[in-house]
């Protein structure tokens, strides 16, 4: 897929997104009003370029999910600009955006909480296209719409026969298709898919996985994929994007991403995370983080991540906010002491990386 | 320790000689409802963990691996659910032990965490007194004393300012601290055995990581044994000492960790190794699923359950009972039990006791398999 990104233009971005915020009101105070407000989203910028996937990952309450709302307009962003293919999503009336919305789709986690148990997956995979004015009308109609539902299974690998059934007499992996067929109904540019495989069984996320990868090849789909697990997201993502307490702490391709992670959290996050080999998992160095996020509604002064960074400086790091700077090619990260912790020149401090120490903290 | 490398590693065996703690032999579960067929969630199943081992269990959703620890724990409804089969504590068989024989040993010596910390921990009860609790009912120690015990227990397993902490409700701790308090809560006793089911599934990578390592030192410096219930195989690959793949009610495959990673024998394993991506695995390459789902399973008595799902299957697959043989034995592939006995508990397998065990009619050549992996 890479090499797609080579021969592209770079500038042949689908979507751009800049200074994007999602406050939240607080809640708490005299009338329940007048707390801070919960910055989920505070100040993101995003370029994802046609036909390729941007991978978000972060732990649970870093507003990973909330961003993916916000670009589609789930949810009101409170400032910054959202660009679609030119179109500035957030200046659109109701119908402009319900029309634009025919172009970028959303898959969710959950497939049984997001289709209605009472739909058969015909009505399911019908309704998106009477809603933008796809289904055929008049006396072909219904055969034309039975054709594109026959279709829209096939694409995803279900049998035709599943259109009389309900979501109900389905297993997880085979409603996350049908999430997807509804997604790819109306002929999307851009599906941003949030967690579209973590609900699901591990011999099962394989199948959707590649199901969304030959989608991409098929339909030139440009995908958003939001998930907590890294692994998934280095494997069908061009670019990751780290995120921690609403903003992006670093961002690169992939590969680069995996071989020369630079921000701290990043470093830590991957650290973290096992893998399913011994031999790989006795030799490694682990960096364990201590304590949990802390509150979106009063976060850290300077580096967000300072409260829990084993890197952490005496200078800058408490009361300097770090701006996204361009390490390498493509490769952007938000820490004031990248270049050293690259080059190795400071290490993890031992408060944090001693096990012993966290348990007795 | 710092970030030695050492300090991944899990501990050397001690005891691999000794006898087991926990012994569990040809457990079964049937679940009964009227008018539906009955459901053998677990179908025959035996293992072993010693003092300052971990056993992971390992499967998906419906292999039987919660139920399994349920039914030794006593935990299952009395109504509807039969349980057959031993779960030796020390020589002492937990299945038919009277109520207050068990109620006194659990909790004491066998504890338990759960995968949601959420729905395990009484919400209406500061979180100080449901440990506090624990020691009180075990221990007789006096409220005050158990209250210091309980900070002490808050701070040994990482949570900041205990002392503030255990006047807190449940719904006052994050995620990660919930499981810190369900792990003290377990710890507290100094039980010998602790069965964990999926105790990290719940939490963000970081805290696993945090969880782990906190269970980890509690079998390294108490000589807990540790029943390690989990669907991730990054989890087991680290921590535990032997593995146990569960399939449908019945262990498919059994060996020590490094043995079962480097040459998974049945399908099944070697399937879910491949179907995973590696954070360090090649990017491009494409997944291999196991096509279909856990749910598409046929009944052991005709065959292998996961012949459906299996590439590898054919007629010889669907012949009745397979037995779990030793997986290095000359013409294993072949070996299928006759009868109606499936095998467990026979000789062969305590004969082979901590080495390679598979269920398997065509189990994934050595050779080929060392090949694919380079």
């Amino acid at each position: 897929m890479s090499e797609q990104v080579a021969a592209r233009p770079a500038d042949d971005v689908l979507l751009r997104v800049r200074g994007l915020q999602v406050h939240y009101p607080g809640r708490g105070g005299l009338l329940g009003r007048g707390a801070a407000p919960v910055r989920a989203v505070d100040g993101v910028d995003l370029d994802v370029v046609r036909g390729t996937t941007l991978g978000l990952v972060g732990e649970s309450g870093c507003g990973k999910s909330t961003l993916g709302r916000a670009v589609l307009r789930l949810t009101e962003p409170t400032a910054g600009d959202v660009v679609f293919d030119g179109t500035d999503v957030r200046a659109l009336g109701r119908e402009p955006l319900r029309r634009l919305r025919r172009r970028m789709q959303m898959v969710f986690q959950d497939p049984m909480a997001s289709l209605d148990p009472r739909q058969s997956v015909q009505s399911l995979l019908v309704e998106p296209l009477v809603a933008h004015g796809l289904a055929g009308t008049g006396r072909g109609g219904s055969a034309t719409r039975d054709a594109r539902v026959r279709e829209l299974l096939d694409l995803v690998g279900l049998p035709a026969s599943a259109a009389a059934k309900y979501p109900h007499e389905f297993s997880g992996g085979q409603r996350q298709r049908i999430g997807i067929a509804r997604a790819l109904a109306v002929e999307p540019d851009l599906v941003v898919a949030d967690e579209p495989v973590s609900a699901l069984d591990v011999s099962v996320q394989a199948q959707v996985i590649n199901l969304l990868e030959d989608l991409q090849e098929r339909l030139g789909l440009t995908y958003v994929v939001i998930a907590h697990d890294l692994a998934v997201v280095r494997h069908i993502s061009d670019t990751v994007g780290v995120m921690y307490l609403g903003s992006i702490v670093e961002q690169a391709p992939s590969d680069g991403l995996y071989e020369q992670p630079l921000h701290p959290y990043t470093i830590s996050l991957m650290s973290a995370i096992p893998v399913p080999d011994p031999v790989v998992e006795d030799q490694r160095e682990r960096i364990l983080l201590t304590g949990d996020l802390p509150s979106p509604a009063d976060p850290p002064s300077g580096c967000r991540f300072h409260t829990r960074c084993p890197f952490r400086q005496e200078t800058r790091c408490d009361d300097e906010v770090p701006v996204l700077r361009e390490l390498a090619p493509a490769h952007t990260v938000a820490c004031h002491w990248a270049e050293q912790i690259r080059d190795g020149r400071i290490t993890a401090s031992e408060r944090a990386a001693d096990p012993a120490a966290t348990v007795s903290a | 320790m710092s970030t030695a490398t050492s300090s991944a590693a899990p501990p050397s065996r001690p005891a691999a000689g000794a006898p087991p703690l926990l012994s569990v032999r040809d457990l079964r579960v049937t679940f009964t409802r009227r008018g539906r067929a009955p459901v053998h969630a677990v179908d025959g199943v035996s293992f072993d963990v010693r003092a300052g081992e971990v056993l992971g269990l390992v499967g998906e959703s419906g292999s039987g691996k919660s139920v399994t620890s349920l039914a030794v724990t006593g935990l299952l409804p009395r109504r509807g659910a039969q349980v057959s089969g031993q779960a030796l504590l020390d020589g002492e068989d937990l299945l038919t032990m009277p109520r207050s024989r068990l109620a006194a040993l659990r909790g004491k010596d066998v504890a338990m965490v759960f995968q949601d910390p959420m729905t395990s921990l009484n919400p209406v009860v500061p979180v100080g007194l449901q440990i506090t609790e624990v020691l009180r009912r075990h221990t007789g120690a006096s409220r005050a004393a158990a209250k210091e015990q309980a900070v002490e227990l808050l701070g040994r397993v990482g949570i900041p300012d205990p002392r503030r902490r255990v006047r807190e409700f449940p719904h006052q701790l994050s995620g990660g601290m919930r499981q810190r308090v369900m792990i003290a809560i377990a710890m507290a006793c100094s039980p010998r055995l602790l069965i964990a089911d999926e105790p990290t599934t719940a939490l963000d990578v970081t805290i696993q990581a945090q969880v782990v390592e906190l269970l980890r030192e509690l079998v390294r410096e108490q000589g807990t044994a540790m029943l390690l219930i989990t669907h991730d195989l990054g989890v087991v690959a680290g921590v535990c000492d032997d593995v146990t793949v569960m399939y449908s009610g019945r262990v498919v495959e059994r060996a020590e960790r490094r043995e079962l990673f480097a040459r998974p024998r049945h399908r099944y394993t070697a399937g879910l190794l491949a179907s995973v991506p590696r954070l360090d695995g090649p990017r491009q390459e494409r997944l291999t699923p196991i096509p279909g789902t856990p749910r598409d399973v046929l009944p052991w008595s005709s065959g292998c359950a996961f012949a459906p799902r299996c590439a590898a299957a054919d007629d010889a697959c669907l012949s009745g009972d397979l037995a779990l043989v030793p997986a290095g034995a000359p013409g294993a592939g072949a070996a299928v039990a006759s009868g109606s006995g499936s095998g467990h508990g026979s000789s062969a397998e305590e004969a082979a006791a901590g080495g390679h065990l598979m269920r398997c009619v065509h189990p994934v050549p050595h050779d080929q398999h060392e090949e694919e992996s380079r």
